[in-house]
């Protein structure tokens, strides 16, 4: 009966993509079906996903909640039966009981990772993002400056304990896409910006007034890399009160949704 | 009417030659045309063509560009063949195309079952040719024979079973009357082997598992069971020697990949190249590069072949950059060691004893906390083609410099067809490039073409790049060496000391290896980037 019910929701999958009338429900998340989920996917993903789910550098971070090939639970399953073209994400041909498995285990780390709640108050948090003056580098919603990641849906891709951490020690943990180039050119002229791109005969740059730069390196006398966060450590300031809210504020933030502060 | 009949005639006339074994054997004297996948027996990506030199390499223009349908990344070498490339589509289509225009004379589309997802990508590596018959291995394990002139199914045979994880992705190699080939996909348990198929039928006429079985000799250094999923696959194409009647494999790294606790001995034949007769199939001699490898450390880079003098004597010799972060100077005709010296920082092994035989540093084995070792998994080179220059007597690959990863291991259960590495890894540079933005800083390492002295495996010349490269190398008889890499640059050096001559940006990643040829008395280089593959030549006056 069971394997009928499978059956049936990978028959109708493509009808509910169009539609959306239908929810497919997964069928398969006893805790038994977890255990299972858990030793396929280390087995079978965890080399490119990494054990925990967080990502390698061959296949991206699963407990984000927030995925670029759907996040619904007839999305993952999808996109592992199916596999992602032009990737190094394969198709696997696994019974859909076993697919459902994985997306049982894949939704238990999403879950594991956001368990904690914010304390604050999100509502009072955004104020302290606008008047801390966070809006001049980051962006939210389309909203704020270039310079400092857009935090759009940071509530989804950071827990509150890595929310905590880039707040407080800015320069722990900085992504290479927000490193600064700061060159001195052969003219001596100066130029810096965050570090777009590089190949062997140039590198290209973003200044702090957004303008996009591409220099050759043969022009270039001296090059450093500043894996430093521009970002003023201003957060440790915060009370703690003040710093709740504002944690609260940015896990609430999660892609299109601008937050539960209005 | 009368023109498309003259015309379909000279097209079918180019389109239809003939490639006898003779001219396989003597392919290096048909500096025109490039009939195997590494060029020749060979295998020293060395064209004898001359026209462009680095006087006038500066004046190299795009000719025409051929766009693939698929959008997985191009591995495979194109073949020449008097004036008709045929190549590869992936996953499985083939395509010929003629070599002054870059318009298609035909194509060939070979549909997968459903259900065929192989361990690493999509992935075909080319073709071979005999008479007149195109050879192709399928990821649905299949040998499909075409016409050459028509690009019309002559016959497929089954080599492997799919669904137990086998995939073909290796350009298969022609020797007299035989195709041999074997199986990739040595991270889902296979037992790899190299096989010989009957060139006119398909039948196979001789199998040599790479993984032996119990009363096989070297069958002593799998314990347990654990030589039924040992990996060894065969991805890349490997070298013959007609005057020694030997074929030379480089061979894949033992399963599973990161945890060598399930499998302790030297796991023979993985990470080994095979001297084997192409007649019988039986093996003459091995080398094996790394025992018990945990690294993924594939010995699948492709046998150069070359007679040279070295030290006091003439001697037929193989030179092996391998993945391992060594440089090997093997006698052919032997298998005896005569050198071995790294060419990348590596931190695994303190050295190699008279054999060859690497001395372990312990504590460089993969762990469930981790561990950190030089080269990284993707190795200190790989699969791409290297190339033997016999005018400067050196040996270039491309390098993956000062590059490492962190390597985990932990229990895994065998499942027949399924991923089977036991552990993962971490490194900072991916795998294989899915964007064209590059922020990593230099300590994760870089690419480098490098030119190195057979004679003392030193260091000549290094061209150091800012990303790392997956593209092979061609030398030619003007002393250019032409190259791509991963920042999609496709560019010539000057083969005696490394100097950039002339570059090209073509936007997308180089993932196989140059070659050139020759049409109408005008020579060509080509290669392909992205999802494309462009020749160039020498500007004409208007």
């Amino acid at each position: 009966m069971r394997c009928k019910a499978v059956l049936l929701c990978c028959a109708i999958l493509p009808v509910v993509a169009q539609h959306g009338s239908v929810k497919v429900v997964n069928p398969y998340t006893s805790p038994e079906d977890l255990a299972a989920g858990a030793k396929l996917f280390r087995a079978q993903c965890a080399t490119c996903h990494g054990e925990a789910a967080r990502g390698t550098t061959t296949g991206p971070d699963l407990t984000s909640g927030s995925l670029r090939h759907g996040s619904s639970d007839e999305a993952i399953f999808l996109t592992i039966s199916k596999g992602v073209s032009g990737t190094p994400m394969p198709a696997f041909n696994f019974a859909g009981e076993r697919i459902w498995t994985l997306v049982t285990h894949i939704r238990a780390m999403s879950i594991a990772r956001g368990a904690s709640q914010a304390s604050g108050n999100p509502g009072e948090g955004r104020r302290i993002y606008q008047s801390a003056g966070c809006a001049g580098c980051h962006t939210v919603a389309g909203e704020g400056g270039l310079v400092g990641p857009d935090l759009s849906d940071v509530g989804s891709r950071l827990s509150l304990q890595e929310l905590r951490s880039s707040v407080l020690q800015p320069d722990g943990t900085v992504a290479p896409e927000y490193w600064t180039a700061s060159l001195r050119m052969s003219s001596g002229q100066k130029i810096t910006g965050t570090r777009l791109n590089e190949d062997t005969f140039s590198i290209q740059l973003r200044d702090s007034k957004g303008k996009l730069i591409s220099v050759y390196r043969k022009d270039v006398a001296d090059y450093e890399i500043v894996r430093k966060s521009p970002m003023p450590g201003s957060g440790a300031k915060l009370k703690t009160p003040e710093l709740d809210h504002l944690l609260a504020f940015l896990a609430s933030l999660r892609n299109s949704d601008v937050g539960s502060g209005q | 009417m009368r023109r498309t009949l003259i015309a379909l005639a000279a097209a079918s006339f180019a389109a239809s030659g003939q490639v006898p074994y003779e001219r396989l054997r003597n392919a290096q004297t048909e500096a025109q045309n490039w009939l195997t996948y590494n060029g020749s027996y060979a295998s020293n990506h060395h064209s004898a063509l001359d026209q462009i030199t680095p006087g006038n390499v500066r004046n190299l223009e795009l000719k025409w560009v051929w766009q693939a349908n698929s959008l997985e990344k191009l591995e495979a070498t194109p073949l020449v063949v008097d004036g008709v490339i045929y190549l590869t589509d992936p996953p499985n289509d083939v395509v010929a195309v003629d070599a002054r225009t870059g318009r298609v004379f035909w194509t060939y589309r070979h549909p997968l079952p459903p259900g065929v997802a192989p361990c690493c990508g999509q992935v075909n590596r080319g073709l071979a040719i005999l008479d007149n018959t195109l050879y192709l291995g399928t990821l649905d394990g299949r040998l499909v024979a075409l016409d050459a002139g028509s690009g019309r199914k002559k016959w497929d045979a089954k080599v492997a079973d799919y669904t137990k994880g086998y995939a073909l992705t290796v350009a298969p190699l022609a020797v007299k009357d035989k195709i041999i080939i074997g199986s990739a996909c040595g991270e889902f348990g296979i037992r790899g082997f190299v096989a010989a198929h009957d060139a006119k039928t398909g039948k196979q006429i001789w199998k040599f598992n790479t993984i032996p079985a119990p009363g096989e000799p070297g069958h002593e250094t799998w314990k347990g069971d654990s030589w039924k999923y040992g990996g060894g696959s065969v991805w890349v194409t490997g070298s013959y020697d007609p005057a020694l009647n030997l074929t030379y494999w480089g061979i894949g790294n033992p399963g599973p990949d990161w945890n060598p606790y399930v499998r302790p001995g030297d796991n023979l034949y993985t990470d080994c190249v095979l001297a084997l007769d192409p007649d019988t199939g039986q093996m003459k001699w091995h080398f094996q590069f790394t025992p018990n490898d945990n690294w993924d450390f594939d010995s699948v880079q492709i046998p150069v072949l070359a007679d040279i003098k070295w030290k006091d004597r003439e001697r037929k010799v193989m030179l092996w950059g391998n993945r391992n972060g060594f440089f090997y100077v093997l006698d052919r005709t032997s298998g005896e060691f005569l050198l071995g010296k790294p060419f990348v920082k590596q931190t695994w092994a303190a050295g190699l004893d008279e054999r060859g035989r690497p001395v372990r540093v312990p504590g460089k084995g993969p762990s469930l906390a981790g561990t950190e070792v030089w080269p990284g998994v993707q190795g200190g080179t790989n699969w791409y083609a290297p190339s033997f220059s016999p005018r400067t007597q050196l040996f270039y690959l491309t390098a993956w410099e000062d590059y490492h990863s962190t390597y985990y291991a932990w229990e895994q259960e065998y499942e027949a067809g399924k991923w089977y590495a036991g552990g993962s890894v971490r490194a900072e540079v991916p795998a294989i490039r899915r964007e064209a933005i590059r922020t990593w800083g230099p300590e994760a390492g870089y690419g480098v073409v490098r030119a190195i002295d057979p004679q003392t495996g030193t260091r000549v010349w290094d061209y150091k790049m800012s990303d790392v490269s997956d593209s092979g190398l061609l030398t030619t008889a003007a002393d250019l060496l032409f190259s791509g890499n991963r920042e999609g640059h496709f560019f010539a050096l000057d083969a005696k000391n490394g100097k950039l001559l002339w570059n090209r940006y073509l936007g997308g990643q180089v993932a196989s290896s140059p070659i050139s040829y020759s049409v109408d008395g005008k020579q060509y280089v080509t290669i392909a980037a992205g999802h494309s593959l462009f020749t160039f030549g020498l500007r004409e006056p208007q």
